[in-house]
Parts: structure tokens; sequence; C-alpha cells
């Protein structure tokens, strides 16, 4: 050991000099190193890599490692659910940590979705999933970030989620509650002009006897009080509270009139809209 | 030309204060990087002194009026003053060479009267500005810098150096952008090109006179990105851009050496670490006594292999001690004492090594400096040697590289920023083409459009 | 021979400017403005909706009566008044020459196609008073210009006509900063538009303490030491130095004596607190780092969390839309080599602050504040009548060149930048390396010493000889419901004290009203009666009832 070396070997680093940037921001970690992450992702191949692929939201590797494992002969069930719904949990917890950023869930769940759909066109159906959504922008409006965002948390988290666009004419909506008999309808709207169409299409689902567990309303322009008064409604506040409340519809049976009355505590945070 | 293409230093271990491989003797009895370290002193003068001649040389006067009589009043065995000039000094060569005139005759006095070993060290301005016509070659301002070069040496400079601008134009777009292209093309290309330039003239002048040809730094970018970098919780630019920044510039400031340059080095040069373990010269460095003119992050580490010890500059005011000629000579006068009293003793090494170990892993910066590190890289640069394109290249990766290996290893932890801005940076480096016409090229086409300061002519591109 | 005069009129979502001049020696003689639109509301779709509740007809009689109160108040005999030219954005002109203005409520087919809307043409045309009731001299012409396209209207060609940068080579940016900010890019004559929906909070509204700009208002903030000192409107719209504040906590470090009280904090003053607030670190994105997560200043007026991430989302916007231009148009925002900021919010924003926040790109060199361009080229328009044509060839030729941001995914891709940014917190740097990921330019750094050329000292130059007036508007709407227990809930839920009750009709006041994004009325009526739309102007309800009772005789 060199003179340096051993001296070296003596010293605690903090006793001399503290970084504090890395103090206060915490030392650059690889997403993959995370220790919660760790214990997400798989630890067996390919399934690691097609994982790992969507964590670094890189489309054309989660595309080659999805072939690659299609053609060992893997399942596309098993694909899909141990290796991209893998990457995409390791993603939304990532998110909730405040590691990742909305660009990079967008990303992520970019590569996801081509992965998926290659393994469905082999499956020859839809895979399974936790059950179907349907999304939608109010007719007359443009803003379809927020539904975009509503959108790929549903579909992070298993859901299948029918996307219907924007400016989508409430006849259209109908015509998908009717073929789809989804959990959730929610619906976006960010203008004043364009937000009356959800009564609307409440109304329109009751002539025609349809029903959803609850239909969710948010956007920009949408108050709580306009969505409570009218019935089958929820207000809905962020994009990640949609597959919190699909969860509890699918799994504890609630209904809108329990979605209103309990929403924080169903997507488990204090929600100052709903205090 | 000849390049360098092997290490001089043969270990790393031999990289020390006080010592270099080629020792520098100059005029007033004094000797550099042969077995002491030199304190430097340098004050620029007061606002206001510029107005007239005999303002400045009244100010200069006083300035090394004070040091030696600090000098004498500790006891101060030996000690360099450097003045470096204000734009008034370099474009009237005359002021220039009156300046020195009186700081030779004062400094000698001292000599003469106390056998004190003395040295004066000139710096002329770079005053040159690219993006006017006829550019860094060639113009009024060009001519002015020769001339004030020539009249210092003839008037009693001991050496003389310089802080050449080439390549800042591109550097300075790169550097508060992130773009590491443009870093490399400033500092590896554009610097190394204007560095040849200018010190071919520079050695041509001190041979007609007893006067060294010191050194260059690279102030104008690499403590451009040092400073923009800032500070622990500074976010402007990456700590890690900014130690790859000046790993390049050791490619570019070895260009004096390879010119003719013999050292000290400029003191404001943290490269010089590196260009020591290549050339052998002997090197002026500053760090923690140079807190009045900035703040680094490295202030012992950079004393580890250094054979003058400086100040960097202060205005010329009065302290509560003294003024500042007096005031700072004294703080690098005891640090130097520290590190010959070591070597004296035996226990040189040791000292090195506490400097290095304080500083270390407080940054990226100061780690690729460190005595060890630092030969790394010259090792990288004399790889490539016979190109100054790759050679900043391999510099940068090779700095690149040293941070990893200390990130992994659990010594040094860097922020997001620091990494995601240094993985970015190795990437772009790595897919780089590895002849420099080509990149030179692409470079050209590339920030002639962005960089409208950036004139090809000025570098005969 | 009697004097003639022509009326140069500026309809603006926040209110209405009007200019008397007289024609033979072309001099402003006097001025009347108001502080807020006669429709309640405060944005363009807020208007739009309630014509579309209430009526085209009534809305625009509200919009007529209000403009004739104002020319009233330039005290010249409205007689002798043989041109007037107008100018505003589409949504304004629309309602003023009372056409089609669905196409502009609605975005995308189907809406439109239900409706069986045409969307008009909007080009330049010449109208005579009787057709929109104006109460002039029946014989004079009525000029509006031309919209450039669609939503893009005439306002935007108004700035782009007044920076005077069609015909010049180089590259500026051209911006009107409002709720609804119009943004040109020009490069050697070649434009690019866009209009980026920034939102209220740029005018102070969603803003829990928020106003738009009026006297009594915090319109900028300025550092003092470590305090922040007040800067306050009077009543002549002058900005006047107030108290000075620790923001964190509120303290008073200096009084001024004479500071007005502060009543509202504009958005400007936001922008400014938003820029002192990043600089001293109060702010960290999305938080305020002060022990009660607020900002404080004069007077008890405050900006919360939420406040802070509604304006990050609107100067988002108009950032994004920048960057979406550049990109489009394949130049760099740092090659720009002038920036233009129009308007009345552009005009009184501190260009150093918009330029540390992003309102404009961070690398402007030369900025202009030019003031109001609509009322500018509308005073043209008097002065020169022929123009109209030129500026009809002109919107033509700039057609082809509007993008789209709803359809544009490279906008799509940068808000989703901004909101990270703003409501998440994501730093600079990422942002920035996004950008570069996406392959979009960086945001260049910012310039070291900008340049800032203030032409006149107010946004409108010269108030005429008369001076300024300042015109109160509004009107009664009035209703009978059927239904109605007259139990007042509605006018106990209403947040602006708009409705009064009598006789079991009820009254509200359309300047106090907030309209159609409040509607808290109609939602709080426990017998579901109350209909907005029934709302019917009060002059319109005596003239029916008088034409009823004619009949019945
Ligand atoms: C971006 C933007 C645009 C973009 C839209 C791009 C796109 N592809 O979406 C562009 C520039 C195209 C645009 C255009 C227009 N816009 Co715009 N726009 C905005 C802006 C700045 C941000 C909106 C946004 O994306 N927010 C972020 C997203 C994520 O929020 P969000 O959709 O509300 O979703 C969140 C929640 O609501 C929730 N959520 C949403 N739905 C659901 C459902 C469920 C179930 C759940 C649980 C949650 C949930 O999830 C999200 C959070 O996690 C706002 C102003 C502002 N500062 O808010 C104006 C704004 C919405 N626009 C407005 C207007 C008027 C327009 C235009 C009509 C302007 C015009 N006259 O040209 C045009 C559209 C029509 C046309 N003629 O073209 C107005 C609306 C005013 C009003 N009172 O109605 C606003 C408020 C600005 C203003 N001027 O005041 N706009
Ligand atoms: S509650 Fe009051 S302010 Fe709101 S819409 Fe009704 S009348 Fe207008
Ligand atoms: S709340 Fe309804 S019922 Fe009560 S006064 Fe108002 S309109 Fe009439």
């Amino acid at each position: 050991m060199s003179n340096i070396e051993e001296l070296e070997s003596k010293l605690d680093q903090n006793f001399v000099a503290i970084r504090y940037n890395v103090e206060i921001e915490g030392p650059a970690i690889r997403p993959e190193n995370d220790l919660d992450v760790r214990n997400i992702l798989p630890t067996e191949e390919p399934y690691k890599s097609i994982a790992l692929a969507v964590l670094y939201g890189d489309m054309e590797a989660s595309l080659s490692n999805v072939n690659d494992g299609l053609e060992a002969g893997l399942s596309p069930v098993d694909i899909i659910n141990n290796g991209l719904m893998k990457g995409m949990d390791a993603v939304s917890l990532l998110y909730t940590k405040g590691f990742y950023f909305l660009p990079d869930l967008m990303l992520s769940g970019d590569s996801m979705m081509e992965g998926v759909r290659v393994c469905e066109k082999i499956l020859g159906h839809k895979s399974e999933t936790k059950g179907t959504t349907v999304s939608f922008v109010a007719e007359g409006d443009p803003h379809d970030i927020g539904k975009n965002l509503v959108v790929m948390f549903l579909r992070a988290n298993g859901y299948d989620a029918v996307d219907l666009g924007r400016d989508v004419p409430t006849t259209e909506v109908i015509d998908a509650v009717e073929k789809y008999k989804p959990l959730l309808l929610t619906g976006t709207a960010l203008m004043t002009t364009t937000m009356t169409v959800f009564p609307k299409v409440v109304e329109e689902l009751q002539k025609k006897g349809l029903e959803v567990p609850a239909f969710g309303c948010g956007g920009g322009s949408v108050r709580k009080d306009f969505v409570e008064s009218f019935p089958m409604s929820v207000y809905g506040v962020e994009a990640y509270h949609a597959p919190k409340l699909a969860d509890s519809i699918l799994k504890d049976k609630k209904t809108w009139k329990d979605l209103r009355k309990e929403y924080s505590k169903i997507v488990g945070e204090f929600v100052s809209e709903y205090a | 030309m000849k390049r360098f293409t092997r290490m001089i230093y043969k270990n790393p271990d031999e990289l020390i204060f006080g010592h270099a491989k080629f020792p520098v003797s100059e005029r007033w009895d004094i000797q550099f990087g042969a077995g002491y370290v030199v304190p430097e002193v340098k004050v620029a003068p007061q606002e206001g002194s510029e107005v007239s001649k005999e303002k400045m040389v009244a100010e200069c006067r006083n300035i090394a009026q004070s040091a030696c009589q600090r000098a004498v009043s500790i006891g101060l065995p030996s000690f360099m003053l450097e003045q470096e000039h204000v734009f008034q000094q370099t474009n009237n060569p005359e002021w220039g060479g009156e300046c020195t005139r009186i700081q030779a005759e004062i400094l000698e006095r001292y000599y003469d009267e106390y056998g004190i070993s003395v040295a004066l060290r000139q710096t002329p301005a770079d005053i040159r500005v690219e993006e006017r016509a006829p550019g860094l070659r060639g113009s009024d301002y060009d001519n002015k810098i020769e001339e004030s070069m020539e009249a210092c040496a003839a008037n009693g400079a001991s050496d003389l150096c310089i802080e050449t601008m080439g390549g800042k134009s591109a550097s300075d777009y790169g550097i508060s952008r992130g773009d590491i292209k443009a870093v490399l093309f400033g500092i590896g290309v554009l610097g190394s090109i204007d560095m040849e330039y200018m010190w071919k003239r520079i050695v041509k002048i001190c041979q007609k006179y007893d006067c060294r040809p010191g050194g260059d730094t690279d102030c104008a970018q690499a403590n451009t990105a040092m400073f923009m970098a800032g500070g622990l919780l500074d976010k402007d630019i990456a700590h890690t851009t900014a130690a790859l920044a000046r790993a390049m510039s050791a490619g570019r400031s070895l260009v004096a050496v390879e010119c003719g340059a013999i050292g000290p080095l400029k003191d404001c040069g943290y490269e010089n670490p590196i260009v020591k373990a290549i050339s052998g010269v002997p090197i002026a460095t500053e760090g923690k006594n140079a807190v009045c003119a900035h703040s680094d992050l490295m202030g012992n580490l950079i004393a580890a292999t250094t054979d003058v010890w400086s100040n960097e500059s202060v205005y010329h005011r009065q302290e509560m001690g003294g003024t500042t000629p007096e005031v700072w000579l004294q703080a690098t006068g005891y640090e130097a004492a520290l590190m010959n009293t070591a070597i004296e003793t035996g226990t040189s090494e040791t000292l090195r090594d506490i400097y290095t170990l304080t500083d270390k892993y407080r940054d990226p910066q100061g780690l690729i400096l460190a005595y060890d590190n630092a030969y790394r890289i010259g090792e990288a640069i004399v790889n490539y040697g016979n190109d100054p394109y790759l050679r900043a290249r391999a510099a940068a990766l090779e700095a690149g590289k040293i941070i990893n290996e200390a990130v992994d290893a659990g010594k040094l932890y860097l922020t997001r920023f620091e990494r995601d801005s240094l993985d970015n940076a190795l990437k772009i480096l790595e897919e780089l083409p590895l002849d420099a016409d080509q990149f030179t090229d692409e470079c050209l086409r590339t920030y002639t459009r962005k960089v409208p300061e950036f004139d090809p002519k000025s570098y005969e591109l | 021979m009697k004097n003639k005069y022509g009326i140069a009129l500026d309809i603006g979502t926040s209110g209405i400017r009007a200019q008397a001049l007289d024609l033979k020696s072309s001099k402003v003689i006097s001025t009347a403005i108001t502080l807020r639109h006669p429709l309640p509301g405060a944005n363009v779709v807020d208007h739009l909706h309630f014509a579309i509740e209430v009526g085209r007809d009534t809305t625009h009689k509200l919009l007529l009566d209000a403009i004739n109160k104002v020319i009233k108040s330039l005290n010249i005999d409205l007689q002798n008044v043989t041109r007037v030219a107008v100018c505003g954005n589409s949504i304004q002109l629309s309602l003023f020459h009372n056409i089609e203005i669905r196409d502009l409520a609605y975005w995308g087919q189907h809406a439109l196609d239900r409706l069986k809307v045409t969307p008009p043409k909007r080009d330049a045309i010449i109208i005579t008073p009787e057709k929109v009731d104006l109460d002039v001299n029946s014989k004079a012409e009525i000029y509006i210009p031309p919209a450039i396209k669609h939503e893009i209207g005439a306002d935007a060609l108004a700035m782009l006509f007044k920076a005077d940068i069609l015909e010049k080579e180089g590259i500026f940016l051209v911006s009107d900063f409002g709720t609804n900010a119009e943004i040109a890019l020009v490069i050697n004559g070649e434009v690019y538009t866009c209009s980026a929906a920034a939102g209220p909070a740029i005018e102070g509204q969603m803003i829990e303490k928020g106003r738009l700009a009026s006297p009594g208002t915090i319109c900028d903030l300025e550092l003092a030491d470590y305090a922040w000192k007040t800067r306050i409107l009077d009543d002549n719209l002058i900005a006047q130095d107030g108290d000075e504040v620790d923001p964190s906590n509120g303290k008073i470090l200096s009084h001024e004596e004479d500071s007005a009280k502060s009543i509202g904090i504009t958005g400007t003053g936001v922008i400014a607190a938003f820029s002192l607030g990043l600089d001293n670190g109060l702010i960290n994105l999305p938080k305020i780092k002060s022990s009660d997560h607020q900002i404080h200043l004069q007077d008890e007026m405050y900006l919360t969390e939420k406040d802070i991430v509604n304006i990050g989302k609107a100067l988002g916007a108009f950032r994004a839309a920048h960057l979406t231009l550049a990109e489009e148009a394949g130049v760099l925002l740092e090659d720009i080599d002038a920036t233009y900021m129009a308007g009345a919010s552009g005009f009184y924003v501190d260009p150093l602050k918009s330029l540390n926040v992003g309102q404009i790109p961070p690398s402007s060199q030369e900025i202009y504040q030019m003031g109001n361009t609509s009322l500018a080229m509308a005073r043209d328009l008097i002065i020169d009548p022929s123009l109209l044509e030129k500026l009809q060839s002109i919107a033509k030729g700039m057609r082809s060149k509007h993008i789209m941001l709803a359809t544009s995914p490279i906008f799509e891709k940068i808000y989703s930048l901004e909101l990270a940014l703003f409501e998440q917190g994501m730093p600079f740097w990422m942002y920035n390396e996004w950008l570069n990921k996406y392959g979009f330019q960086k945001v260049a750094p910012r310039s070291t010493n900008p340049q800032i050329h203030r032409i006149f000292e107010r946004d409108i130059p010269e108030l005429g000889k008369e001076g300024l007036h300042i015109t109160k508007v509004g009107s009664i709407l009035e209703a009978k419901f059927e239904g109605c227990t007259n139990c007042m809930t509605c006018m106990e839920h209403c947040p602006e004290n708009a409705i009064t009750i009598e006789n079991g009709r009820i009254k509200v006041r359309t300047d106090l009203c907030s309209g159609m994004g409040c509607l808290k009325c109609v939602l709080s009526c426990p017998n579901k009666v109350f209909k907005y739309g029934k709302l019917l102007n009060s002059e319109e309800i005596k003239a029916i009832q008088i034409e009823t009772e004619n009949n019945t005789q």
C-alpha cells in the first residue's frame, strides 16, 4: 500500500468535506438500483431485459427484447405480465417517489404499449386485463393532455383503457359504453363551453337504460359542485387517481355514490377538493 | 515543433511540490522546482490608476515596494512578484515597459541589499477581440501584445506569461449550454491552434533577453467552466462537465511548453499538475490563498504538486493587516514555508498526501487533479500526443473514467445532475470521429452558424 | 364647416378602449376606457359561452350598449363622426359585428357539424352604424380589419403591423401576452403564428388574491435588500411605491405613508413574485419555502403554492409555444434579433422578470415593449382608410403558416415538460435534457445584457387634450323563473354579490358576475329552476313589456 492509500484508509471523508448537494438530493443511482425497484423487477432473463427496456423508456430495445422472447417460445401472456408490466410497475413507483417525471412516464408507457401490441398480435386477442375502461375528451374540446394521462395511468395499472380521443360526439360515447360495458367511464373537459356535455352524456345513458358504475369527470374548468349536480358522476382530481377509482369499483364493488363520499380514502391521500 | 508522446515523469509518486524534472533559474538567484517552493504575490492596480501612465507606474512601484518590504520583514528567503497587465498597460507598450522597469529596480535593490531571491513575472493581457476584424491574428491589439511582451522583457522582467483566449467563443457557447462538443472544439482544437500562434512569438522574444518564457493558462475556458459550475449547490453547469473541460485544457496548455515555454507555468492553470506530469516543467498554482480572487473546491489539493504558490489576484488597497501586497504575500509565504519545512524534514510526501486527501473527494474537479489521477490523464494525453484534438478528447474520457471509478468504489457520490451530465457528455465524446479534420469540419459547420463571435480566420481554418 | 371626427376602438377581453380623433389634424382629442368587459366572465370562452347561453343578440346588445356609453364619454359630437375603426380578437369583433361565433367556441369538427355551423370569413369589411346599432352619424363608415386566420384575429395582425417587421431581414418574435397569447415568429418576412391559451393566471385571475389591473392592485415588486418593495397602481393606473415587506412572513420593514391599500395582485405582480421568489430560493417548485407555504405581500395579500403552479402553467404555455414555433420554423430562439411584447400586460410587466421566468426567451437581447397595438392600428385606419385593403392582403399572404398547437405533437411534448417542471418540480436541467432527447433545441442561457426599448410611457401613448375618461359599464339581467320559491339560496351562494331578488324577480349585475366559469347560482338552486340562459337584458325586458302592453291595448 502506498503512503496515500494508507492515509486514505484512515480518513473518514465526511470529517473533512461534506458533499451537501449529495446529502440533500441523495446520490444518483441508476433507476434499476433503487431498492424498491429491485424488489419489483424480475431477476430472470429475458423478463429482466424486457422490464429494463420499459424502465428506461427504450422503445427499440423493448420491441426487440419482446420479439426475442417470443421467438424463444415464451408465452405472450408471460411476457406481458412478468416483463412489460413489471417494468411499468417500477416506473409508476419511481414516479410516485418523485424520481421520475411526466415525460419518463409517457416514454415508458409507450414502450410498454408497443410490447403489449406485439404480444397481442401473437395471442390473436386482447390480453387478460383487470377490466375495461373508456375515456374521452368532450365534444368541441382539443385539450387532451389530461385525458392522455388518465389513459396511461389506467393502462400502466393493468386496465384495458379504450381511448376515444378528443372532440368526441356524445353518441360515440354512448355507443362505446354499450359496446365495452366499462367499469369506469372518464370524461375530460377544459373549456366551460364543453363541460356541459357531461350531464348530457348521463341523460343519454339513462334514456337508453345504460349505466356505468361511475363516470369520472375531470379537467381544468370542471368543478366538483358542477359534476355533482347530475347523477352517475364523480369529480376526478388527479389523473393517477383514475386507476385507484377503478380498483375500488373492481375489488370493493364501490358505486359512484361511494366514490363521492370516500374519494380521499380510496385514492389514499388528502384531496383538498374533497375535504 | 515536437509534441509530447511520452511522459517525462515515470511515476506519479515523484510528483511533488518544490521539485520539477527541469528546474528553471532566473536572474536574481532564484530557482523554481529545484527543491523548494517559492511564494508568489500578485496585486492588480487600483481602479482609477489606468487614467495615466504616471499613475499606473506609481501604482506598480508601490505594489513592488510593499511586497519587498513585507518579504524581508517576515523573513522570506524568496518570492515572486507578478504583474498582470490591465488593458492600458498592454495597449500602451511603453506603460508596461516603464512599470516593469520600476518594479525590476525595486526588486533588484532588495536583492542587492538583503540577498533575498526574487523574480519578476510580467503577464501582458490578451486584449485581442475575435469578433472584430481582422480577428485574433494581425490586429492592432495583437501587435500591441507582442510589443508589450518585448517591452517587458527588455525592461527587466525575469519571465513572461499570458492567458490567451483562443477558442473562448466556442467554449463559452458550449459551457453555458452543456454542449461538450463545442467545449472540446474550443479548448482542444481552437485553443491549441491559437496557443501555437502566440507562443512561438513569445519564445522568440524571450530568447533575445535574459527572460524566461513561463507559460499559459486556460483561464479563459476551463476556469470559466469552473466558476460557472460554482459551489456544491449551484446548478448552472455540472461539476462533472467542468472536470472534463479541465482535463481537456491540459492538452491545450501543454502547447506552450511544446513551443518552448519552460515554466514556471502560470498560477491559475488548475490543469498544471497534468502538464507538469507530462513535461517535467515547474508550475505555479493557487488555491486556498487565492480566496481573495475566487472560490474553488481544491484549495489544498492543488498545492500538492506546486512549485510557486500564488494568491491569484487582489486589488491594491489597505487591509487591517497592511496593504494587500503585504497581506497576501505573507499568506502565500507562510504556506510555502510549511511546504519547505516538510521538504527539509523529509516529510514532504506526507504533507503532499494530506493536501491531496483534504480535497480529493470534495468534488469531481479536484478528484481528477489529485496527482495520481493527473498522471493518468497525462498518460492519456501523450498516447495521442501528436494530435491536439484527440489528446484533449482522450483526457476528457480518462477524467470521466476516473470519476466513474471513484463512484463505483463508493468514494465519491454524484448528484443526478452531475451523473446525467457526465453520462451524456461521455456518450457524445465516445461517438466523436477519430479524425481531427473531420471533427473540425463538422464543428466549423455547426459553430460558425451558432456562435456569431467565432471567426475561423482567426485560426487559419 | 364643422370638425369631422373618427373613433378608434379596441375591444379587448379585459375592457374597451376608445379614442376620438380630429380627422383634419389627425390628433387624438380624448380617450375613454373601461376597467372590465361588459360581459360576465374573465376570458373569451366565458364570453362565448355566455353568448351561446343567453343568445347572440342579447350579447351583442350588451356589448354595444357599453360601447355606446364609452364613446359618449369621449366628449365629441357623435353626429360628426364619419369614421370608426374597430380592432380586437376574432371573438370580440364577431360579437361586435354580430356574426357567427360558435366556430370559435368549439374545437374540431364534431360540435360544429352537429350544430351546422359554417365558420364565417372574417375578412376586412366596411359596415354601417345601423348594422350594429352604433350611436354615431348614420352615414359613418365602420372599418373592421381582417383576422389572419380563424382565432388568430385582427389583434395579432395589429401587433405584427405595428412592430413593422414584415419587410425586415432577420428573426423577430412578437407576442401579445394575455389570457390568450397571440404569438408570431417572423423570419425574413415569413410569418409563423400560433395562439397559446396561457390561461387567466396571466391576468391575475385563478389566483386566490389575484385581480385584473385596477387601482389598488400590486403590479410589480422590486428587490430591496432581502425585502420586496411593493408597487401599487394608483387611481390613474400609474405604479407607485408601496411598503417593503419580508415575503416569507409579511412583516413590514418599511412603510410607505402615501401608499394606497392593496386589494389584490395583478398578473404582472404574480410574475414579479414568481421571478423574485425563484431568484432568492423562496420558491422551490412546486413549493414555497416559508413556514406557512405562502408568499406574503403588503396588506395581507399573499400567494399560495397553488397560485404558483397556476402561473407556472400559464408561463409554460408561452415557452412551449415559442419553442414549438421555432422548431416548426427551423430556427433557434437564441438567433432571434428582437423580441416584441404587445398588449397592456406586455407593456407593464418588467421584461427582465419575463426573461427570468421564461415568458420570453431568456436569450432575448433586444426587447421592445409596444403597448396597445390594436388601438394604434385602429387609429391608423381612421387616418388612412385605404390601409384596410392593405391589411387584407397582408392577412391573406400570411394564412398558410399558422401552426395549430392543438394538433402539434411538438407542443404536446414540450407542454408536458412544463407540467413536470411546475407541478412536479422537475429540475430545469432535466427539462433541457429532455428537449435534447426529443431532438429539440435547448433553452439557451440568459442574455447577459438585454436592451429594453420602451417607446412610450403608457400603453396608450397619447390620451388627447381632453384626457382620459374611465367609463363604468355593466347592465342588469333579469328574469322570473317558474317554480322559484324566493328562497334566496342563489343569492347567498353568489361569490360576487351579483344577485338581488326583487318581487320574485332575479336580477344579476353583469359587471359583477363572473359568468359561465362560476354558475354557483344555477348549481345551488334547490329547486333547479335557476336557468342562466333565461336571463334577459332588463332594457329588453322593458321593451318587451312595452310591446306586450301595446299589444293588449
Ligand atoms: C395546453 C393548453 C392548450 C393547448 C392544448 C394542447 C393539447 N393537446 O391538449 C392548446 C394550445 C392547443 C390550447 C388551445 C385552446 N385553448 Co387551451 N389551454 C391550455 C392550458 C395552458 C393548459 C391545459 C392543460 O393541458 N393542463 C394540464 C392537464 C394535465 O390538465 P387537465 O387536462 O385538466 O388534467 C388534469 C386533471 O384535471 C385530471 N383529470 C382530467 N380528466 C380527468 C378524469 C378523471 C377520471 C380523473 C380522475 C382526473 C382527470 O388529470 C390531470 C392532472 O393529473 C390551459 C390553461 C391553464 N393554465 O390551465 C388553457 C385553457 C384550458 N385553454 C383555453 C382556451 C380558451 C383554448 C382555446 C379555445 C383558445 C382559443 N381561443 O384559441 C383553444 C382551443 C380551441 C381552438 N379554437 O383551437 C382556456 C379555457 C377557458 C374556459 N373558461 O373554458 C384555458 C383555461 C386558458 C384560458 N384562455 O383561459 N390550449
Ligand atoms: S353565482 Fe353569481 S357570479 Fe356566479 S354565475 Fe351566478 S350570478 Fe354570476
Ligand atoms: S335558489 Fe332557486 S328557488 Fe331559490 S331564489 Fe334562487 S332561483 Fe329561486
